[in-house]
């Protein structure tokens, strides 16, 4: 039996036309800590395009020198 | 119990959901004077308000006053008419106001927690229904937290986006933002423990009765984890053709129904343990087991593989001769295959086009058997796919009377009239999916449709589009017990059901009839359609064309959802016939 992998949440990926959204999250996160005199760690919310480890090229995103991370699927 | 002593409960580690991406120096100048600041994500703030409106009952208020007297009858009340269209302006500034200045809850918001807090904190909370105001200063709060939820778990579009800020996070953290912490894919809550209340997406409102469930469009508020252990997955689904702005056909839904095993020997059910006499008329019941006999050929042990290639493709190439288009959905029935055989299936079907398959097994685990429900979502580029599993939550109790209509006879003991199924119940799942555009659906195990339980509110909570009850049953009429059991949930929460069988259970109890039906699922919509679907003679499968259509949906408390709900329709029924079908089938 194959070692089983997933794709599901943490694994999900983004589409293409979805990764605009996150630039509409990093301003209005980094505008509301202007506004709030608030500072935000470095780097929240970086685009990556990354190979997983089935080789295929997926989009997602994460804070900035850190990995997306994969949430463990349910419990069978 | 108090509100302050049940926010404290709900809310131990504090409020702020977004102290993960504040430098350490950075002060949080939200934090109120009281000692319990509002919660700073909408998901907790629904959380621990919906705990005490569920608690306190108090969600009976919550239709607008009318202003309504003996004196006006058939009369529009205008005021009363104006007064909730400033509500829902009101409301609607306060949550774009919060949309786009996520860090901290805007003033109205906070003005509305002090006075929770402040004013009614320790009051109890079953005293909250009588107090007026403590109920309105509860469900406003309320009212907020769902509304800046607003297409949370799903995807959205970066040109003309619907949801808000806080549901974009919620998508960011599914393609790998981890700079909150949130309980996904178990709660969509940051600082309410799942162990405390769970909060998932929302598909329906249930448009009658009562309830907490009916005062929210886009979240809903379930019993802790370990009551049911719920999960909202969301697949990418396909990316887009190079050139293609859209999928060419997001609101329709093909699934490929297969009644497998079309033959079911009376050899395959088998007395595990005989009934016991305890003291007077008082009995150690008897247990019955299954033994997946239809998985043997004459050559050997089925395999998923082989399964794949001889029949389940030629199916699929079959179904879009057919009808003209690809299924996007495999179904069949309760404990059809065993996990191994379901795994090497889907592997075979990685690159046929198909992008979820769900079936019933029956799985031994360390010496216990589990009757459970498989859902793979299958993604091309990749060689595997991890099923999502679900136990059966109830066993079948079969009594003589059914054992008749089956013509089975297994037991040896005349006096016994009924045998339990021989399967371990415990740890109760219940995950939904989210795909394509707007549809959710979840599975059911035969008599978990039937029983009413805390999975079932569960379903009537998050009101998934589609309900898929697998079942080793008879003919799926209307008038029989799935039926019945469809129409309960098609009414409320408004839930399309389908029920599948297997066509060997059906054929075993049609053997009684003079004139038998060969009905192998039934589908049951929230329009009152009732459909009973046939398998002609010869056919080896079914192809079910469905249409997710816009629907208006409307809160107790009189907010629109503007059509972005969904509900399914039946639109055709297409047999599907293989030119030849393998000898083992």
């Amino acid at each position: 039996m194959k070692t089983y992998f997933s794709f599901q949440i943490g694994n999900r990926g983004l589409l293409k036309e979805e990764l605009g959204l996150a630039d509409r999250v990093n301003s209005s996160l980094r505008a509301s800590a202007i506004k709030h005199g608030v500072e935000l760690k470095p780097g929240v919310m970086v685009e990556k395009v990354v190979r997983n480890h089935n080789g295929k090229t997926v989009l997602r995103v994460s804070g900035e020198g850190k990995e997306p991370v994969d949430v463990p699927l349910p419990v069978a | 119990m108090t509100i302050f002593e049940l926010l404290q409960l709900m809310l131990p580690d504090g409020t702020d959901a977004f102290e993960p991406i504040r430098s350490a120096d950075s002060a949080a100048p939200w934090i109120n004077q009281i000692g319990c600041a509002c919660p700073t994500w909408p998901p907790d703030l629904f959380a621990v308000t919906g705990r005490i409106i569920e608690e306190s009952g108090c969600y009976t208020l919550a239709s607008p006053d009318r202003g309504f007297n003996s004196s006006i009858r058939g009369i529009v009340n205008d005021a009363s008419i104006n007064a909730h269209v400033c509500f829902l302006n009101a409301l609607a500034a306060i949550v774009q106001a919060w949309s786009d200045d996520p860090l901290v809850p805007p003033e109205p918001v906070t003005d509305l927690w002090d006075e929770l807090v402040g004013s009614h904190g320790h009051k109890c909370v079953s005293s909250i229904e009588a107090d007026p105001e403590a109920a309105g200063c509860v469900l406003r709060l309320f009212a907020i937290a769902d509304e800046a939820c607003r297409g949370m778990g799903w995807g959205d579009s970066q040109d003309k986006p619907l949801s808000t800020s806080f549901s974009h996070m919620v998508l960011m953290r599914m393609g790998g933002w981890a700079e909150i912490g949130l309980h996904l894919p178990f709660s969509l809550c940051s600082m309410v423990s799942p162990r405390v209340a769970v909060v998932l997406p929302k598909s329906i409102t249930a448009s009658v009765g009562c309830t907490v469930r009916s005062l929210s469009h886009y979240l809903a508020l379930l019993p802790p984890s370990h009551v049911v252990r719920t999960s909202w997955t969301l697949p990418a689904g396909r990316y887009l053709e190079e050139g293609q702005n859209e999928l060419s056909d997001p609101y329709d839904f093909r699934l490929l129904l297969i009644p497998f095993p079309f033959h079911v020997s009376g050899e395959s059910f088998v007395l595990n343990t005989p009934r016991a006499e305890l003291g007077k008329k008082h009995f150690w019941p008897a247990y019955f087991g299954l033994e997946q006999q239809w998985l043997d050929s004459s050559s050997g042990p089925l395999d998923g593989a082989r399964l794949g290639k001889e029949f389940v493709r030629p199916l699929i190439d079959q179904a879009r001769k057919q009808t003209g288009k690809m299924p996007h959905g495999i179904v069949l029935p309760e404990c059809a295959l065993n996990r191994e055989i379901a795994q090497d299936l889907v592997r075979e079907l990685s690159d046929s086009g198909i992008e979820f398959v769900i079936t019933g097994v029956l799985h031994e685990q360390d010496g216990k058997t589990y009757n459970q429900a498989c859902t793979f979502v299958i993604d091309q580029d990749q060689e595997d796919a991890a099923p999502f599993v679900q136990n059966k939550h109830h066993r079948w109790r079969l009594n003589r009377t059914q054992a008749d209509s089956y013509a089975l006879d297994f037991d040896g003991s005349h006096a016994n009239d009924k045998w339990w199924e021989d399967i371990d119940v415990s740890q109760r799942t219940l995950p939904f999916f989210g795909l394509r555009k707007e549809m959710s659906f979840v599975t059911l195990i035969c008599e978990d449709l039937a029983r009413s339980d805390p999975a079932m509110s569960v379903v009537r909570a998050v009101g998934p589009n589609l309900v898929v009850a697998l079942l080793m049953d008879g003919p799926q009429l209307a008038v029989r017990w799935p039926g019945q059991y469809a129409t309960v949930l098609a009414d409320d929460p408004g839930s399309a059901v389908l029920t599948l069988t297997c066509a060997g259970m059906v054929d075993r109890s049609n053997w009684q009839q003079s004139r038998p039906i060969r009905s192998i699922g039934l589908w049951r919509d929230a329009v009152g359609k009732t459909q009973e679907i046939g398998l002609p003679e010869n056919a080896s499968g079914v192809v079910l064309t469905l249409q997710s259509k816009q629907k208006h949906q409307s809160t107790l408390d009189l907010r629109s959802d503007n059509e972005l709900s969904r509900q399914l329709v039946l639109r055709t029924i297409i047999p599907v016939f293989l030119d030849a079908v393998p000898e083992w089938v």
